[in-house]
């Protein structure tokens, strides 16, 4: 009983939400738009890996 | 076996203090929220085109900003020595961080001036969608130099440890190095 209730309370936020139209076809149908969303997901994505590999080869350096 | 047990740990020192690596986690997280406003900006600005532009009446300080921008960038060079003076030359590393807090005075005054001018102008966030863009990015950088500012001040008159100035001047190398990309993306 106490697991069903954990998951619904876990699933509630499935049956709340509702749709969201943001994609870059809804939004602006234009190339630049495209390039755009493309250009974003790769900053979006590298920061953090760029980051942490920046902190790691910072760490070594000092280590050594 | 005895040997080992005798002889004491020595004990390693840590890479980073703890205010150091707090100051890192926090930057990470920064570092993300900006990446996420600029992404915004360029999809706008992109899904926009020829309407993403000011009102014809009113043309950004270009020049006043750049110079502003050396201000904030020889603000994080001073920094930088204070804390490489701090330790050893206690009175240089002072002088030193007291002119950071002046370059950053003056980058937070100046900015704030522009501000009230573009105001004054008619430019508000709800006059079109690259004044909102243009006071989100903007404003959203000019509140943490203003907060950095505040902590570097609140620093200096309490004297503080090597260790709390490497953490700050993390996070003012954060904020002086992020506003360059800001500068070039919203002002051309």
């Amino acid at each position: 009983m106490a697991v069903a209730l954990r998951a619904s309370i876990f699933l509630m936020p499935i049956w709340l939400a509702t749709p969201v139209l943001a994609c870059s076809v809804c939004g602006y149908a234009s190339e630049e738009s495209r390039s755009a969303f493309i250009l974003t997901t790769a900053l979006l994505s590298f920061a953090p890996l760029t980051f942490i590999a920046a902190i790691v080869w910072y760490l070594k350096k000092k280590s050594s | 076996m005895l040997e080992t047990m005798t002889t004491p740990r020595s004990r390693a020192t840590p890479l980073l203090s703890s205010a150091e690596l707090g100051t890192l986690i926090f930057v990470g997280s920064e570092l993300m929220f900006f990446a996420a406003l600029i992404s915004a900006f360029l999809i706008i600005k992109a899904g926009r085109g020829e309407a993403f532009v000011l009102p014809s009446h009113i043309t950004l300080p270009v020049l006043a900003t750049g110079l502003n921008t050396g201000v904030l960038l020889i603000s994080g060079y001073f920094l930088h020595l204070a804390a490489l003076k701090w330790n050893k030359d206690r009175s240089a590393g002072e002088n030193f961080f007291l002119a950071a807090i002046i370059g950053g005075l003056i980058f937070v005054t100046t900015q704030g001036y522009e501000w009230s001018r573009l105001l004054s102008y008619g430019m508000t966030m709800t006059s079109s969608i690259f004044a909102a863009c243009f006071f989100l990015l903007v404003g959203a950088h000019a509140l943490h130099a203003a907060v950095t500012v505040l902590l570097m001040i609140f620093l200096y008159l309490r004297r503080e440890r090597l260790a709390d100035l490497r953490a700050l001047r993390m996070f003012w190398f954060f904020v002086v190095g992020i506003w360059p990309l800001l500068y070039g993306l919203v002002y051309f």
